[in-house]
């Protein structure tokens, strides 16, 4: 009688814990859309193993960021070449100072989140303390938005979700663009002016805030072009305007195949802060509710 | 009428304020959780040992953000880049995972584990005014028949430390009297003793005085039936695990979610209903449900669905931003939520005075 009970209980127990277990290989791979992080080496990119914060990188290194929904094959590493050369050619080495290229590449119009448009790709040649962290390099290169850990946004893309869990990964892997550095040729061959003049014209290095900072590098006349998809990034600009200088003015629907080499920083606004007169108001509302608990409990307590 | 208010209802209230933090950042929308639950405390705390609890779990809410604070210097990697000072830092072996301890401790950092650290101090907050409100031996009474000896356990356990801490108490107290070291090691482990016959003989009758009222009996029960209640339970429990996993689990089949977590409801529901057949006990003067009861846990549903559906549509301003640091802002809408649970402080019937034994004055009990 009792050995019966305990065996029925055994198996009751041992169902249970294999019906997970055999329903598991039904179910579908879920994909997350997050920015992940690549080691340039070789010409390749490679797949870091191990967090940006937990990173040293060394000089002359390439670091890439991509904005992708994981699961795609071909879709998943930045969609240009880890040239240092490129990107910091005009940033001179200093003494006691690493150079690391920063490539960003914040991905297919597709993979946005609903009512995003990706920024176009960017570069950014960092010139920080040889102890700076692959994090403290992108923080210098962009503003970053961290949750839990998690690198959630750069550059204040995206708005507001942090690596999200998507219903299916967009099988489109031939859509992204062709890995190039060089640039296009374009049709327009006049100079343009820059929207805004750059606050540094030469390559300055700029006061290093926390160990690392961003000097200003300007783009070689000949290998880059500079793109301008959002309006919230701040502009690049080169100091004399050359020949093969160009400004796409409307915001492309995929990001262009171009990589612009950055002078300085990307900064965002934060979005979603307050005014210091609302934190004042607030303060004095909590002030009164919680005055008025304490003069209770007070008058109330012996 | 004055009269306690059910217990089950502080605890539904202390609930709804505690989903509405663990769902933002936000400095000052947690300030205000915490003021709007000290003010229903102060109005709303019965005369009771146990109603000090808030303050208690106020002073244990500042430890947590010291703590989270300080492993955040410590431990965890900075964020943003206004380095206030540098501690020297340490990289561990690759065997414990390559982390790096001390380092550059920033502003953000700092600032982003104060703002963590406040919303868990939030969370302790409210289940301070919870047991401040709400008597533990009431709500004991009220769990249902199933969980008797659970139960039964439980205010055992709950009235055993007290007792313990007047045995002590009492036991230095006659030490002193005959002139023997109290304090120390040494003073301990004398008092130990005393004390621990002293538990052990008080269980002892306890259980004899349980005993004699008939605790523990069982209504007789055919062996189907007995079985069928442990079954349900068991298919229950196991139906419930599998749903909340999958729940949980992005990646687990949709069939396993929502539908397994029903069905473990339902058969848990049955097993409980069966299991609280056994007992044969009646319940002295039960704690009504009436309309100030639906009124509150109305407040503790507006106050967290309002989070929730806030948090899930990406209401902007629940989360202050860190870096770089900025005011935080201050939603309305999240603002009027927590101060709907305000109500219970006027809603609620007002407590019964406390009766002043025959021969003692007003002024003598502090009344």
């Amino acid at each position: 009688m009792a050995h019966r009970r305990v065996l029925a209980a055994t198996i009751i127990v041992v169902a249970a814990a294999l019906a997970p277990v055999m329903t598991a290989t039904a179910a579908q791979a879920a994909a997350y859309r997050y920015w992940s992080y690549w080691l340039g080496a070789d010409g390749q990119w490679g797949f870091a193993n191990v967090g940006p914060s937990s990173r040293v990188p060394a000089d002359g290194t390439v670091d890439g960021w991509r904005f992708s929904v994981s699961g795609v094959a071909g879709n998943d590493r930045p969609s240009f070449a880890p040239d240092f050369e490129t990107v910091c050619f005009e940033t001179p080495a200093q003494e006691g100072r690493k150079r690391v290229a920063v490539i960003v590449d914040p991905g297919l119009a597709q993979d946005a989140p609903d009512g995003e448009q990706p920024p176009g790709a960017w570069a950014l040649c960092v010139v920080a303390d040889t102890r700076a962290s692959g994090y403290d390099i992108l923080r210098a290169a962009a503003s970053v938005r961290v949750d839990d850990g998690l690198i959630c946004s750069i550059g204040g893309y995206p708005a507001r979700e942090c690596a999200v869990v998507v219903d299916e990964p967009t099988p489109k892997p031939s859509l992204s663009p062709k890995p190039s550095t060089t640039p296009e040729p374009t049709t327009t061959p006049a100079p343009t002016k820059s929207p805004r003049p750059a606050p540094t014209a030469t390559p300055t290095s700029a006061p290093a805030t926390g160990g690392a900072g961003a000097t200003a590098t300007t783009a070689t006349p000949s290998a880059a072009v500079v793109t301008m998809p959002s309006p919230q990034r701040t502009t690049s600009s080169s100091p004399t305007p050359s020949p093969t200088a160009t400004r796409t003015p409307e915001p492309t629907p995929t990001p262009s195949p171009s990589l612009s080499v950055l002078a300085g920083p990307v900064t965002s606004d934060p979005g979603e802060g307050g005014s210091a007169l609302g934190v004042g108001a607030a303060v004095l509302g909590i002030g009164v509710i919680g005055g008025g608990a304490v003069v209770l409990m007070r008058r109330r307590s012996p | 009428m004055p009269r306690m208010l059910h217990p089950g209802a502080w605890w539904l209230w202390a609930t709804g304020l505690a989903i509405a933090a663990s769902r933002i950042n936000n400095p000052l929308l947690l300030l205000l959780i915490i003021a709007v639950a000290g003010l229903v405390v102060a109005a709303r705390r019965p005369r009771a040992p146990w109603s000090r609890s808030f303050g208690v779990f106020l002073r244990i809410g500042l430890i947590v953000i010291a703590i989270r604070v300080v492993f955040q210097v410590i431990v965890a990697a900075p964020i943003g880049v206004t380095v206030l000072f540098t501690l020297p830092s340490v990289t561990l072996p690759d065997v414990l995972a390559g982390v790096r301890l001390g380092g550059p401790v920033t502003a953000e950092s700092i600032l982003a584990a104060i703002y963590d650290g406040l919303r868990l101090a939030t969370i302790l907050a409210c289940v301070g005014a919870a047991n401040s409100l709400a008597s533990p031996a009431r709500l004991l009474k009220a769990i249902p028949a199933a969980l008797y000896e659970f139960g039964v356990s439980v205010v055992v356990a709950v009235t055993f430390a007290p007792q313990l801490v007047a045995d002590l108490d009492r036991v230095r107290a006659t030490r002193r009297l005959r002139g023997r070291p109290e304090g120390g090691v040494r003073g301990a482990a004398r008092a130990a003793v005393p004390v621990l016959e002293g538990a052990l003989e008080r269980s002892v009758a306890l259980a004899a005085a349980m005993d004699s009222r008939g605790y523990g009996r069982q209504a007789e029960r055919s062996p189907g039936v007995r079985r069928a209640t442990t079954a349900a339970l068991l298919i229950g429990l196991v139906a419930l695990i599998i749903g909340v996993y999958a729940l949980l689990d992005a990646s687990a089949p949709a069939y396993l979610g929502l539908p397994m977590l029903a069905v473990g409801l339902a058969c848990g529901l049955v097993g409980f209903a069966l299991a609280g057949r056994r007992s044969t006990r009646t319940r002295y003067r039960p704690d009504p449900w009436a309309w100030p009861e639906w009124g509150v846990a109305a407040c503790a549903l507006v106050t967290a669905s309002t989070f929730l559906a806030a948090s899930a549509m990406g209401m902007t301003g629940l989360v202050a931003p860190v870096d770089p640091p900025a005011w935080p802002a201050v939603p309305p809408l999240a603002v009027i939520g927590i101060l709907v649970s305000v109500l219970p402080a006027v809603i609620t019937p007002p407590l019964p005075r406390p009766r002043i034994p025959v021969g003692l004055t007003r002024e003598a009990v502090g009344a």
